[in-house]
């Protein structure tokens, strides 16, 4: 009972934008305020979840039709499980220099709800193709929502953009101070309301059974 | 777009699985199914997870060691062409006796608590040349009588780097705990246990803050210094004066036996460690590790100079 | 823990219970999974909404916390350290906690269908909180011991329920207060969390032991 699918630009720029998976959905924050100190930790950190929200999206939809659906909870879990693992090899043994900085969120990506949420909502419903472009959109929003949280955190906090001195100013400390991150995480949020209140849309907290209410 | 599903949380599409399985419960062959189903997952997912972990330790491994000593090269000025041997350092807890053993390229040397040699034995070529240090240590857990659950620990190494067959200084790993977690460093010393240079190799301190142990104005105010003046080193808050910061983020430009020949009356004139603005524990941290790894570093060369 | 003395070689064994003291200040504390090592966020901005709700997931998640916390450990320990099969550690740790999660719900239900009642929609949230994860994973990369590795997922446990249990009793307060309409929900939550994280820098060097 496949449904048909949005439009691929439609769903990229859902990712993106009015559904961002940290600005918007508020899932997968931990890494939004622990590694952005930098763009390049950020970036890391981002392509990781990129890669793997793609792949296991794409798995879960290849296997749809095995997957017991009284268990599918656990075998997304091992799914995703399996693909955080070989990232993290990866990059243990590529990136060694980095990894050491954002090594432990690299592992807990295995519990970021906004991927297995993903394979829940998209890919148990559709095909392998729309279910690359609905990883691809919603990976792609988190690594735009890592690099522009890192690039304000970098800028403000340290004066440099992926380590290169930008501004002969004296840093704002506070930025790069885990409060600082909150604030960052918590000012973008405004700023996205505020495009949304420019072009005349409703403010999620205005939507009934908006945000991230349980 | 889908308003309704938009506004999920994350707990929802867990939650409604939860549901479905309250509103039917699994008799006893699906139940088997699905036991079997999970089973042969959980084995597909770990033959997987081998299968990428054969491909990419070796890579991991090959990738640590090479930045070691790239990291040791770039410390002692070594040329590539240079060797660097390593020595490591194990305790082993009998009852009550402390033994320490030392695995030169050489040798295995056994001493007591107090440093004085027990026994030596000749290190097999195959040993020597071994890369992995898993293997050395469990050569030298074999060797040293200790079984599976004896109080057998690896406790640290160095490094000797010998350039042109002559010794061209030594390079001690150490850590220390600093504000957050451990902070690893290789500390560079001259055959006079004086102090060449610091590089710290991992860290996990606040960037701005703590993480700013790895800039030059910080890790060079070490380099330079002699056994006596390091001993009685100590960290103030006073903030560096900028002149002297200019100096020291010249080291790494210049080699060290230059840069402490122009500055070595600035050396002495700043005889303590400027800590880092807002950032004193960590600075104390690195300057204890420092004061303690060459302390003890001096202390077991004594023992094993020997037998190199 | 050994300390290694300027002359010599002596160590300290601090006791047990200075131990367990000390590790659970310094996680609940020192360094708050929420607010310095920025864990757990997802579910503690979702269920921080309410003080009702905040205390159930605090109750729960520190039950189920603990529980997963040991037995990882366990299980870390004695198979995955000596067979090698570190690779595998994701996987083993996130299966542990499902099953425990699963085990929970079941027995629950069966014994206390009132608490069952409660707590049940909490106990499935807990899977997608990375607290219930880094906990295990903190402790095999730091090659704690039996006591160290109790303690850092008590201390987390309860770290975690007093970040909640605050924020939940300041977005009570928010939610009657007039926030500008571009703040309101989940922006003001992150502002409050940043100015409680810059409270807790207050515990920063702060020497248990």
């Amino acid at each position: 009972m496949t449904k048909a699918p949005p439009p691929v630009s439609t769903m990229i720029m859902r990712g993106i934008f009015e559904e961002n998976p940290v600005f918007r959905l508020a899932l997968s924050l931990c890494p939004a305020v622990a590694v952005t100190t930098s763009v390049k930790n950020g970036l890391m950190l981002g392509v990781a979840v990129f890669v793997v929200q793609v792949l296991s999206s794409v798995s879960a939809s290849a296997l749809k039709g095995i997957i017991n659906p009284k268990i599918r909870i656990p075998i997304f879990t091992i799914i995703i499980a399996i693909w955080v693992t070989v990232m993290d090899m990866t990059l243990a043994a590529y990136f060694p220099v980095t990894y050491q900085q954002v090594g432990l969120y690299v592992k807990l990506i295995v519990a970021f709800a906004i991927i297995i949420s993903r394979m829940e909502l998209f890919s148990m419903k559709h095909n392998i193709v729309p279910s690359f472009w609905d990883g691809f959109g919603m990976g792609l929003g988190f690594l735009v929502a890592m690099v522009l949280a890192g690039a304000f955190r970098e800028l403000l906090g340290s004066g440099s953009l992926f380590g290169f001195e930008i501004v002969a100013f004296k840093p704002l400390l506070l930025v790069i101070l885990p409060a600082g991150g909150f604030f960052t995480i918590g000012l973008i949020m405004v700023l996205y309301n505020w495009v949304d209140l420019r072009l005349g849309h409703k403010l999620p907290e205005e939507k009934v059974g908006g945000g991230c209410h349980h | 777009m889908v308003p309704a599903q938009a506004g999920r949380g994350p707990g929802d599409a867990v939650m409604s699985a939860q549901l479905e399985q309250q509103q039917a419960p699994p008799n006893a062959t699906e139940m088997m199914r699905i036991a079997v189903g999970l089973t042969l997952t959980c084995l597909a997912a770990a033959i997987v997870l081998g299968f990428f972990f054969y491909l990419t330790e070796p890579a991991k491994v090959r990738n640590i060691q090479a930045r070691e000593q790239a990291m040791i090269q770039t410390l002692l000025a070594l040329t590539p062409a240079a060797r660097i041997h390593e020595v490591r350092r194990y305790l082993h807890w009998k009852g009550q006796t402390l033994e320490v053993l030392y695995l030169t390229p050489r040798a295995l040397v056994r001493v007591d608590e107090a440093g004085n040699p027990l026994d030596t034995r000749e290190v097999p070529a195959e040993v020597a040349a071994e890369k992995s240090p898993d293997h050395k240590d469990a050569w030298v857990r074999q060797s040293a009588g200790a079984g599976e659950n004896a109080n057998f620990n690896y406790a640290g190494r160095f490094f000797i780097g010998e350039q042109d067959g002559a010794v061209a200084g030594y390079v001690v790993e150490g850590s220390t705990p600093g504000y957050k977690t451990w902070i690893r460093y290789f500390l560079a010393i001259d055959a006079r246990f004086g102090v060449q240079g610091l590089e710290v190799i991992e860290h996990e301190e606040d960037p701005g803050l703590g993480a700013e142990i790895t800039q030059r104005y910080f890790k060079n105010q070490y380099a330079g210094r002699r056994f006596e003046q390091i001993d009685a080193i100590e960290v103030i808050k006073d903030p560096l004066p900028n002149d002297w910061r200019k100096r020291l983020e010249q080291l790494g430009d210049m080699d060290l036996d230059s840069w402490v020949r122009e500055n070595r009356a600035e050396i002495d004139a700043h005889p303590q460690i400027h800590a880092i603005t807002g950032s004193t524990i960590s600075s104390v941290a690195v300057t204890n590790g420092v004061k303690r790894s060459l302390r003890n570093f001096r202390k077991r060369m004594r023992i094993v100079e020997a037998y190199l | 823990m050994s300390i290694a003395g300027i002359e010599g070689l002596w160590s300290i064994e601090p006791s047990v219970v200075a131990l367990l003291v000390s590790g659970v200040i310094g996680a609940a504390l020192i360094s708050n999974f929420v607010f310095t090592k920025y864990l757990g966020l997802c579910v503690f901005f979702g269920v921080s909404r309410k003080r009702e709700t905040a205390i159930g997931m605090g109750v729960t998640f520190g039950v189920v916390g603990v529980l997963s916390g040991t037995l990882s450990w366990l299980l870390h320990h004695s198979a995955l350290e000596p067979l090698k099969l570190d690779f595998l550690q994701i996987i083993a740790f996130i299966g542990i906690v499902a099953c425990l999660v699963q085990g929970t719900d079941l027995v629950l239900k069966k014994i206390a269908p009132a608490l069952h009642k409660k707590f049940g929609i909490y106990l499935m949230l807990i899977t997608t909180n990375c607290v219930i994860l880094a906990i295990p994973l903190l402790n095999a990369t730091a090659g704690a011991s039996f006591v160290e590795a109790v303690s850092l997922s008590l201390g987390a446990c309860l770290g975690f329920a007093l970040a909640l249990f605050l924020m939940s009793c300041a977005r009570e307060k928010v939610d009657m207060a007039p926030v500008p309409r571009l703040f309101r929900g989940l922006p003001i939550a992150f502002i409050i969390a940043g100015l409680f994280a810059l409270s807790f820098l207050g515990f920063s060097g702060l020497k248990v032991m």
